[in-house]
């Protein structure tokens, strides 16, 4: 089991170069049946992940651009009126899919965008009052433009809390970016990339997070955490307890792609900008500079058990 | 009877060996004391439990548990012929005890066992109350507690660690148990213990015949201690008079005896030895403790003025000693406040017997001596003169040796015209006889003289190599004049002890060969000798007077309602503050074992410049370590580990190797 966390870190870490991070990062999203959200500017290989993510999982893979003018029949699908048997019948959208890509989310409307709600949240989708599972696993991957581009609509806090984590993928270093240019061309080799994993395996490692431990002292550390995200003059709102629920998976999915099946503080920090980033919003800082907040809130909080 | 391992209520294999263990160490020094033949019952007693535990024997009916009982009881009897007394109780007490083990199959017995081990510790006191005593008793308590414990241990645990849990339980009690100590009544029959277990004693006895101060010079041990309060005379003033002997036979010196007509010498000593006032020039208090030598006689210097003996009554004899109305067979101790002076007594007229029996000798005896002695009187030589002339012919051709030849009939003529080789008695003896054919009155003194200084805890410790004889002379407006014929000889001797004075060959003999003691052995011995020194004079001496005055200065006064009222006040406000303590601790977030553990190791790091900062996590923390001192990475990464598995993972096991670590964790460069 160990391996297989490995080779699929390998070989998404083989397409997306230099970006060990963020892939062990979706992967642990993915692993914590979580949906993740990547915001980051265009181009910067945010299909690219989600594709090859997909394909080494080996997982049905769609993909929705989102539009200003997208509706939410465009992702869900829509009922049309067959001539032959006299019926309306059911044409599914895009989102009836493992793994589903919706690029640029913040370029539709709200309407659309509350369309995915009850999809990521619920695993089912109701059309024309009609409710339908959607397979499983169900993984959104949701790339964002920064909110200060233009033509966007900024996903409201309700919205965002359905996104596990929060991702952004950043400029490739140097060495990175000269193997990008001297190697194949990524889109090229996503298409020969093989399953690393049969969908039992995958729902066992999905399991497994469960079962990771996490000891009273560990539980004491993240709740001094959320509770530090609850001071009033710092934060403008805090961590609800859902938030603090999905960051423990997020630590639990990052500690079993670790070899661990018990969490450390370590797998606390590691998780805590994804996890947390999108989900407070600091007085001082506003979302913008998460870097100093998280500072902040670590500095706070001894590792050990005492306020500082 | 059903009999299964998993029954809470029987014992198991390892509480049988620790109750083995615990009453084997609490009954071994009771059974040095008790008849020989008593081991035997103690093994066939742990023989046959065992066999019991290894299933070749049955416990016993009742009716072999009553024939037992009636062959041990017998043999009890047989062996302290029939006489009741402590001893025959405490060998019933050890046989009852050693003979409960074969009926000890349940918890509740062991109990039991555990116990009355507690009251065998108490009884070892009986025989012997010195620090070592108190010592094993304290470590044999140790093992009946750890034993006590082991009973309702469902947990493997080691050794070390069952002792360590032994210990600090113990621990816990002992302020209680000073407590006890300092307050209890110390009612009288209960207090004094009978005196068990002594052993022939050296000292002085009342006679002194040639040889005899010269054996006990040769003998070890302790005469005495004395700690001064306050100034402390020179070395060669410390005459510690023992007794006088104004009686000569010819051969040996003797106190007087007395007729049955005559009037006892002795008068009471004032007891009033205030510690408060100072003391003029020449005045001298300290606080004497005398290892038990079977007599009356206390020592002390001359001439004592005061004396406090909590022991008993004491009396100071017209020829100035103390003596004690009880024969002293166990340690006592006593303070006395001398006058140090030139010369004591009536300085006009001696009353008439005194003068008779100070100038008494045998008649027929020691012509030779008396003729030398006529002839200076004949010369019209004055005392003073007689005493120069004796003086000085010891100081022409005699010599001092603690092997002396054989004296013969005529002693004092063979010793001083023959032999001329002699130890301090005969010095003393030819002298004062000397004296007393030239009409002056005189008297042989046995005591000690000098004393060595313990260099740890501050006071003079007197051997019995320093056992000496001299003599005293009475002189018409002087009265009775120390003068020590050993000096006229062997001035050394009083100077700066007996190691100084006597040849190399004699050295061998003094003290059982305490002088040639490797250097670090002696002072070993001088530490020991300190050690139970303070325990003497502040624990077995705390009896019912000292406690008074305790009490009285803890509370003021020995009232049981005060006593009372203040412990419990005191208990109250302490285990109020311990509440409040560990309420207000509880409110904060209590630390578990582990982070105070790994709190140690950080502030031993930081004593090395490294400092967690605290959202660094033990582990980026140890990586730092490793980083920065590659000589400590092995144990700050091993420790790192250990603390997550134990944190972070409940391995509770690995809290003991977390330990070691954190123990072993370097302080400080």
């Amino acid at each position: 089991m160990d391996l297989v966390v490995k080779r699929i870190i390998d070989q998404v870490g083989q397409v997306l170069l230099g970006k060990e991070h963020q892939v062990k990062l979706s992967l642990a999203c993915l692993l914590a049946r979580g949906h993740l959200l990547i915001e980051d500017l265009p181009g910067m290989g945010k299909t690219t992940l989600a594709h090859c993510l997909a394909a080494t999982l080996g997982l049905d893979y769609d993909r929705v651009q989102f539009t200003s003018d997208l509706l939410p029949a465009d992702i869900l699908g829509v009922s049309v009126f067959d001539r032959n048997s006299s019926a309306f019948q059911f044409h599914a959208g895009p989102v009836f899919t493992q793994v589903l890509l919706a690029d640029e989310i913040n370029r539709s409307t709200p309407k659309t965008q509350s369309a995915l709600l009850e999809a990521m949240e619920e695993n089912q989708v109701t059309i024309e009052g009609e409710t339908r599972q959607l397979p499983v696993p169900f993984f959104v991957i949701a790339t964002q433009n920064p909110s200060t581009q233009s033509g966007t609509f900024p996903l409201p806090e309700s919205q965002l809390d359905r996104f596990l984590m929060r991702i952004s993928l950043g400029y490739p270093d140097e060495s990175s970016e000269m193997a990008l240019y001297k190697g194949v061309d990524p889109r090229a080799i996503i298409k020969t990339i093989k399953p690393m994993v049969s969908l039992p395996v995958l729902s066992r490692l999905q399991d497994a997070v469960n079962d990771v431990r996490a000891t009273d002292q560990l539980l004491s550390y993240l709740q001094r955490l959320v509770h530090a995200t609850r001071a009033e003059d710092k934060f403008t709102h805090g961590l609800s307890p859902r938030g603090a629920l999905a960051w423990l998976r997020g630590a639990k999915a990052w500690a079993l792609i670790h070899q661990r099946d018990y969490v450390v503080p370590d797998d606390i920090q590691a998780v805590m900008p994804a996890v947390v980033g999108h989900r407070i919003r600091s007085v001082e800082y506003g979302s913008a500079d998460h870097g100093a907040m998280f500072d902040y809130l670590l500095k706070t909080v001894d590792v050990l058990g005492e306020t500082a | 009877m059903q009999y299964s391992l998993h029954d809470k209520k029987w014992i198991r294999h390892e509480n049988l060996i620790w109750i083995l263990l615990a009453q084997g160490l609490a009954v071994f020094p009771i059974l040095l004391q008790l008849p020989e033949w008593l081991w035997a019952v103690w093994l066939i007693a742990i023989l046959w439990r065992v066999q019991i535990y290894r299933g070749q024997l049955s416990f016993p009916s009742t009716l072999i548990k009553a024939m037992v009982a009636g062959v041990v009881v017998t043999g009890l009897l047989l062996s302290f012929s029939f006489r009741i007394d402590i001893n025959t109780l405490i060998g019933m007490f050890f046989c009852a005890y050693v003979l409960k083990l074969v009926e000890f199959r349940t918890k509740r017995d062991g109990l039991l066992l555990v116990f009355l081990g507690f009251f065998a510790v108490g009884t070892q006191f009986l025989f012997s109350q010195t620090m070592v005593a108190a010592l094993y008793g304290f470590i044999s308590c140790i093992v009946l507690v750890t034993a006590w414990k082991v009973l309702y241990l469902d947990r493997p645990e080691k050794i070390v660690t069952k002792l360590k849990g032994g210990f600090v339980i113990l621990l816990h009690a002992t302020p209680l148990m000073i407590l006890f100590f300092i307050v209890m009544p110390r009612i009288e029959p209960l207090w004094s213990l009978p005196a068990l277990g002594s052993s022939a004693k050296t000292g002085f006895s009342d006679t002194m015949s040639p040889g005899d101060v010269g054996k006990l010079v040769k003998s070890s041990g302790t005469a005495f201690r004395v700690e001064f309060d306050g100034d402390v005379p020179a070395a060669n003033a410390m005459y510690w008079r023992g007794l006088v002997l104004d009686y000569f036979d010819g051969r040996s010196w003797r106190v007087y005896p007395r007729g049955p007509n005559s009037q006892p010498l002795l008068r009471p000593l004032s007891s009033d030895v205030a510690s408060s006032d100072a003391l003029s020039k020449n005045n001298y208090r300290y606080t004497v403790t005398l290892e038990p030598h079977d007599q009356h006689w206390l020592f002390s210097l001359a001439e004592p003025v005061h004396v406090n003996f909590l022991g008993g009554e004491t009396n100071l004899d017209e020829r100035v000693f103390i003596t004690s109305k009880k024969p002293i067979f166990k340690q006592v101790q006593y303070t006395v406040k001398s006058v140090v002076g030139e010369s004591h007594g009536p300085k006009n007229s001696l009353n008439e017997r005194a003068l008779t029996e100070n100038l008494l000798i045998p008649d027929t005896l020691n012509p030779k001596t008396r003729q030398r002695v006529a002839k200076w009187l004949a010369q019209g030589l004055t005392a003073q003169q007689i005493i120069q002339q004796a003086l000085s012919q010891y100081k022409q051709s005699f010599y001092y040796t603690l092997e002396p030849p054989l004296l013969g009939r005529h002693s004092i003529d063979d010793f001083l015209f023959t032999t001329q080789q002699g130890f301090c008695e005969h010095f003393a003896s030819s002298f004062v006889f000397m004296m007393r054919a030239a009409g002056i009155p005189s008297r042989v003194v046995a005591g000690y003289q000098g004393g060595k200084k313990n260099p740890v805890q501050n006071y003079f410790i007197i051997e019995q190599s320093d056992a000496h004889a001299w003599t005293e002379v009475w002189l018409k407006d002087v009265g009775w004049l120390r003068i020590d014929p050993t000096a006229a000889v062997a001035p050394e001797r009083v100077n700066e002890g007996i190691s100084q004075a006597l040849s190399e060959t004699d050295l061998q003999l003094v003290g059982n060969g305490a002088f040639n003691e490797l250097p670090w052995l002696r002072s070993l011995r001088q530490r020991i000798d300190a050690a139970g020194y303070v325990w003497n004079r502040w624990v077995l001496s705390y009896n019912g007077s000292t406690q008074k005055s305790v009490l009285e200065k803890l509370f003021g006064g020995t009232e049981p309602w005060r006593i009372a009222v203040v412990i419990v006040v005191a208990g109250l406000l302490v285990g109020l503050s311990l509440f409040f303590y560990f309420y207000l601790d509880n409110r904060k977030r209590p630390l578990t074992i582990e982070v105070r553990l790994v709190k140690r190791f950080l502030k031993k790091a930081e004593g090395l410049g490294i400092k967690r900062r605290s959202e660094e996590t033990i582990a980026c923390f140890s990586k730092r370590i490793a980083a920065e001192k590659p000589e400590l990475a092995k144990s700050a990464l091993a420790l790192s580990v250990l603390f997550e598995s134990v944190a972070y993972r409940d391995e509770v096991g690995d809290i003991e190797k977390l330990r070691k670590l954190v123990v072993a964790f370097p302080r400080c460069a």
